[in-house]
């Protein structure tokens, strides 16, 4: 009798691949191994292969045979939005987005005592040297601050001066300065954009181990989509890859499908995953107009605490030629213009901050956003995205509350040489 | 066999056993230390873990990652510094797991 196997059982390993085409292994083994594992929802993985037909008339109306044209695969994803849950450390995902991003995210460590903050909007918090240049701009975490509790958590900071931090988007609830507790720290991983493209190979391993296994190999992302006030946390991505190789077909794959491998491996044994969910209606949505100077920023941005919901969506456009002369398969990657849009829903109000939302959607003043997602250090993920021109609102009266909509409002780099038009950190 | 200790931030899962609190033991052949160090689940040995000296009261309050509320100071330097003692750990190891990879393949690490 046929094995069958339930849709839970079902395993997702992610490797990073240095090599277009080859399948990353050890003379002809896979290297897949429980390192790369990888929970997940819900994963797609198929080949598309073109079929050739005949155009010229035959003298009647029926179609006759056709054969195989050009192939290529296509994967899709979506899963909780977890990290490792100890900052500094990357997640399990990591080679979804070093292929999003088109390289490793920037490792960031340290951390100094806080010596005081202010009661004010926003808070300085100072501290002995803190290490971030005069005058830029980073993300820190504040924990265990007491007195002026709101101190805590994790923000993009502006550093007026070597011991002196301006938490963006903040309001003091101190009585009186913080005292000196707590620490400011810089754990953190960074993901800024090159124009580089990398791939990755996507594993689904199912039980039982006799059904048809799958790896699709030269995977390139071409979009990935995070929401914001969902219950869990979650995100998607999609794109190419060269070939989704069966297990059951090892036998008559040509060389680019095996890509460099000898025998389809079995899955490992004891997988290695890590992190927890996120509440995704968790976290901070600050806002204010772009500025080149970072103080003028720091000071004017403040928070929206009655957004309804957020889409951040990042067409990366990376793809696989599929045109080459002489090939059936893709022979290299390609990228188009990345499209970075946020889309969001606010509550609205007679405030002056919603209204200057308003007005700079129908000015089309730039507008740096900084979008955190979720509170619990380790596992925030903080999507920073800069000179977004915002469209104008659309007032919507489908619920009790009237609300505005901002939709598909795309972000920007400050100039070309930066790529900065979005940065994820998790913190 | 190598016996370690557990000292992440939040919780990981090693096939089906579950580990969520600084401190946790567990116990590995080499290999399975470093699948487990290069899946980024934040171990490190137990000689390292002694070296830090963090204490059974501080274990039993703060330890546990779902019931951590305000640790003192004291428990959040030695866990930092138990994490950047994985992280270096992790560092190795990734560099010779590339170097071997990139022999493997014959291009330059």
């Amino acid at each position: 009798m046929a094995n069958y196997s339930f849709s839970r059982l079902e395993r997702a390993y992610l490797q990073k691949q240095p090599t277009f085409g080859t399948i990353p292994n050890t003379s002809g083994t896979a290297s897949v191994s429980n390192s790369n594992a990888c929970r997940f929802m819900r994963m797609e993985l198929q080949n598309e292969v073109a079929l050739l037909e005949r155009p010229d008339k035959t003298g009647t109306r029926s179609q006759e045979g056709m054969t195989s044209g050009r192939k290529v695969g296509r994967w899709s994803i979506e899963m909780s939005l977890a990290a490792n849950g100890t900052a500094g450390t990357v997640p399990d995902c990591d080679p979804l987005l070093v292929a999003t991003f088109g390289q490793t995210a920037a490792v960031g460590t340290g951390s100094v005592a806080v010596s005081s903050s202010t009661d004010a909007t926003p808070i300085v918090v100072t501290s002995p040297t803190h290490g971030i240049a005069s005058g830029a701009l980073e993300v820190v975490t504040i924990a265990g601050h007491t007195v002026n509790t709101n101190a805590n958590g994790t923000w993009l900071a502006y550093a007026n001066s070597t011991t002196s931090l301006t938490l963006i988007g903040s309001s003091g609830n101190g009585a009186g300065a913080g005292g000196a507790t707590g620490t400011v720290s810089r754990a953190k991983l960074t993901y800024t954009f090159t124009d580089d493209i990398t791939q990755f190979t996507l594993w689904s391993f199912r039980t039982a181990s006799t059904l048809d296994q799958r790896v699709g190999h030269t995977c390139v992302v071409t979009e990935m989509t995070f929401n914001l006030n969902q219950d869990v946390a979650t995100w998607q991505a999609n794109g190419d890859c060269l070939w989704v190789l069966r297990s059951k077909d090892f036998g008559t794959a040509d060389v680019y499908q095996a890509a460099g491998l000898n025998n389809f491996p079995s899955e490992p044994t004891t997988p290695v995953t890590n992190g927890s969910i996120i509440p995704g209606f968790t976290g901070r949505f600050v806002a204010g107009a772009s500025s080149t100077t970072a103080s003028v920023y720091a000071a004017a941005a403040v928070a929206f605490p009655t957004i309804r919901n957020a889409t951040i969506r990042v067409q990366t456009n990376n793809l696989l030629v599929r045109d080459t002369f002489g090939s059936y398969y893709p022979t290299m990657t390609e990228g188009d213009v990345r499209n970075v849009a946020l889309t969001f829903n606010i509550y609205d109000d007679d405030s002056t901050a919603v209204n200057a939302l308003k007005t700079w959607g129908d000015n089309k003043t730039p507008v740096d956003f900084v979008l955190n997602i979720g509170t619990v250090v380790g596992n925030i993920w903080i999507h920073y995205l800069k000179n977004v021109y915002l469209a104008s609102h659309v007032l919507g009266d489908g619920q009790l509350r009237f609300d505005a909509s901002y939709a598909d409002s795309r972000a920007t780099a400050s100039s070309l040489s930066v790529k900065d038009e979005y940065s994820l950190i998790i913190a | 066999m190598i016996a370690c200790r557990y000292v992440g931030g939040d919780c990981s899962q090693i096939g089906e056993r579950e580990f969520d609190t600084v401190g946790q033991r567990a116990v590995f052949s080499e290999q399975g230390f470093r699948e487990a160090i290069l899946g980024h689940a934040p171990f490190i040995t137990e000689e390292d873990f002694r070296k830090i000296g963090f204490t059974e009261d501080e274990l039993s309050m703060y330890g546990q990652s779902g019931a951590r509320v305000d640790p003192p100071q004291p428990f959040n330097d030695k866990l930092a510094l138990a994490q950047q003692t994985f992280r270096d750990t992790y560092a190795r190891m990734e560099s010779e797991a590339g170097l071997v990879l990139a022999e493997a393949l014959d291009i330059g690490a």
